[in-house]
């Protein structure tokens, strides 16, 4: 995968502070939380750089950072929240796979998109979408 | 036999049904337990559903007030067997009628927890437990956390928690004494 150090540097330093994630133990908030699945935060890392890239580099577009954080039950969300959208994908297991759940809208519930697709590859309707987290 | 904890059926409180007019608190940990970068609090995360939940944890407020939920968090045993660290969480309320106005929420349903007469230590009794049933829904998860944000000085319920500090200290010490490991559990105010 290439280094686009200056037009994602944001999306990496997120990533890089991202990385207490993998060590956050079982019940990280006193309130029963599973610790976070190593592989999934990889696949979700993934998927992230992924879109990024693709964006960049197939639409000239730079998107936010999304912050990136854990969840109770051990999956990983990716949040965006920008002037004008707000999305949500959350990386989990289903079954043998890795699933990313969507929900994103233009605020005020225009536009919305909801769904889920394979965290292994770039789907264009999801790609198309995420322009509007445009930097 | 004396000394034992009275058994108690699958709950000795009756469910009752949520009025929207009434309001349910959400119990969120410090924000330091997710890293130590700025970032947006709550957030969608601390809506999610923990495995086997069914529903987001709430209190209803006929049962507890502000001060109580901090009692709750800091009569239970963490998973490492030590009372929780009550004192950077956070609580925040919501009406039950907005909540049930999101699409994508079946219901707010009161589920009290019985746990014994008395309660054994680190697992108190909770008559004001409620779930917020939805199926760990993205939209719904978004939503919670951007009202509490958008709206902070209606949700977020501000309480001077160190003046809690010595009853919390002595409930500690007595632990299945406390109200909530009896069976006698009023409603709040004039609300019962």
């Amino acid at each position: 995968m290439e280094n686009y150090t200056v037009e994602l540097q944001h999306i990496y330093e997120e990533i890089e502070h991202s990385k207490y994630l993998k060590d956050l133990p079982e019940d990280w908030d006193e309130q029963g939380a599973a610790a976070i699945d190593e592989a999934l935060y990889e696949v979700s890392i993934g998927f992230l750089l992924k879109y990024a890239e693709y964006l960049l580099t197939e639409k000239h577009i730079i998107i936010e950072s999304p912050e990136i954080n854990p969840t109770r039950n051990g999956s990983v969300d990716l949040s965006w929240s920008t002037d004008n959208a707000r999305m949500l994908i959350n990386i989990r297991r289903k079954g043998g796979e890795m699933i990313a759940y969507y929900y994103g809208d233009l605020r005020d519930d225009k536009d919305v998109v909801k769904g889920s697709v394979s965290a292994n590859k770039i789907t264009d309707s999801l790609a198309v979408w995420m322009e509007n987290l445009r930097k | 036999m004396d000394g034992e904890p009275q058994k108690v059926g699958p709950c000795m409180w009756p469910i009752e049904e949520i009025p929207h007019s009434d309001q349910v608190y959400r119990q969120v940990p410090p924000p330091d337990r997710i890293g130590k970068k700025s970032r947006r609090y709550p957030n969608e995360g601390h809506f999610s559903l923990a495995a086997e939940e069914k529903g987001l944890s709430v209190n209803w407020d006929k049962y507890v007030t502000v001060k109580s939920v901090f009692e709750l968090i800091s009569l239970r045993l963490n998973k490492k067997g030590n009372f929780t660290d009550y004192s950077g969480f956070k609580i925040y309320k919501f009406p039950v009628g907005l909540i049930k106005t999101f699409d994508r929420i079946a219901d707010v349903e009161h589920d009290p927890v019985c746990k014994g007469n008395p309660a054994p230590p680190g697992t108190p009794n909770n008559r004001a437990h409620s779930l917020v049933l939805h199926d760990d829904d993205l939209e719904i998860r978004v939503k919670l956390s951007e009202y509490c944000r958008d709206n902070h000085s209606e949700s977020h319920c501000d309480f001077p928690i160190s003046t809690l500090e010595n009853e919390i200290n002595e409930m500690r010490e007595n632990v299945t004494s406390t109200i909530y490991h009896q069976c006698k559990w009023p409603a709040v105010g004039d609300k019962g």
